[in-house]
């Protein structure tokens, strides 16, 4: 499927046709898994000079493989099932560096976004503040000095830059994202 | 773009490559990912413009693909602002909130299993022999992981080893202790 294929044939359903929009995406599900369940199921029930290939080919996968793996899960020997979560929870952490990464500049953003909180206009700021704090879990030692989503939507304006401005001089994400200056 | 990679292809590409052949599985896996890829990108680009006039329906597609949409509304993020660019990354981090469950789910059953796992297959001698864990003790340990992605590498392997070098009474406790609490200890 092009991309071409692909905007046409969203173009030509309808809104309100569910089916054929779930057909679609059942097809693009198989283009993007089926190559990772092959390789999968050569894995685990190939020759074994296979295996080392296919478990190196399906970590370069990445997010392509994640579901495929997680389904055979439930079907192999508990040695090859641990060598998959592992694989998982490698990609997944992936995921979660990547966000962060994404979230990061926007912590300097005081563009409203038009959404409210308790006292007033949510900024992009603090949006996005809210959903690192969803991702990351403040050390132990500098728990208290953050605020929950609740308390933290409560604030004034002047607040929520103290706290955003205090989560960005923290050990917690200093140790994620290193300032480069 | 035709698929030339179809899994018969894919059979005589791996059926093909010595065991060790690693630029070979390399290359097998960009050529897999350049044509699997295509459709997440080009939802990708979609996104990035608000107005498109079959959004809509590109977003009710991409909820239905799970895990597979998280890079696509990361990427349509970094070219958004405002608003939309908070939207995308609220529905990546959805998407990546339930896949979390998932594997939270699965590692929290295998804590059940005791099979010894076989020791990994060193080759030659070793002075200190790598110390035998079940399934339960490695899904704990990568459940701790999940739950301490920061922690420093060499934190995180030193842990592993302390854990790995305790008798099993004792994993036991550490995994009955998470399981009644949800903390690590």
């Amino acid at each position: 499927m092009t991309e071409q294929d692909l905007f046409l044939r969203l173009h030509e359903l309808s809104e309100s046709d569910a089916d054929g929009l779930r057909k679609l995406a059942e097809e693009i599900g198989v283009i993007c898994r089926e190559p990772a369940s092959t390789i999968l199921t050569e894995w685990v029930g190939g020759p074994p000079g296979r295996q080392i290939p296919c478990a190196f080919v399906c970590s370069h996968l990445k997010e392509l493989a994640v579901a495929e793996m997680l389904l055979q899960t439930d079907s192999v020997a508990p040695a090859l099932r641990v060598q998959l979560m592992e694989m998982v929870a490698t990609q997944q952490l992936v995921f979660r560096e990547l966000m962060l990464t994404a979230l990061e500049p926007l912590l300097r953003d005081f563009t409203p976004t038009g959404t409210t909180g308790l006292t007033g206009d949510l900024r992009t700021c603090d949006a996005a503040y809210l959903l690192v704090r969803r991702i990351v879990r403040p050390s132990a030692s500098e728990a208290d000095q953050f605020s929950s989503e609740d308390q933290f939507k409560a604030l004034e304006e002047i607040q929520r830059d103290d706290e955003i401005n205090r989560w960005l001089l923290s050990e917690t994400w200093k140790e994620i994202l290193p300032d480069p200056a | 773009m035709e698929n030339l990679l179809t899994p018969e292809a894919i059979r005589e590409r791996l059926s093909s490559l010595r065991e060790m052949d690693f630029a070979g599985a390399e290359k097998l896996a960009m050529d897999i990912a350049k044509y699997a890829r295509v459709p997440l990108w080009a939802f990708g680009r979609l996104l990035q413009w608000p107005g498109y006039p079959d959004r809509s329906k590109a977003e009710f597609v991409l909820k239905l693909l799970g895990e597979l949409s998280i890079l696509p509304w990361l990427a349509a993020s970094t070219k958004l602002g405002g608003e939309p660019r908070i939207q995308s990354l609220s529905e990546a981090f959805r998407l990546y909130q339930e896949l979390d469950r998932r594997v939270i789910e699965k590692l929290r059953g295998m804590l059940k299993e005791q099979t010894p796992l076989p020791p990994p297959d060193v080759p030659g001698p070793i002075e200190v022999p790598v110390p035998v864990t079940r399934e339960c003790d490695e899904a704990y340990l990568l459940l701790r992981h999940l739950h301490r992605p920061d922690e420093a590498e060499a934190d995180d392997r030193r842990n592993r080893l302390s854990f790995a070098r305790l008798g099993e009474d004792d994993r036991d406790r550490f995994i009955r202790h998470y399981l009644d609490t949800g903390e690590f200890q």
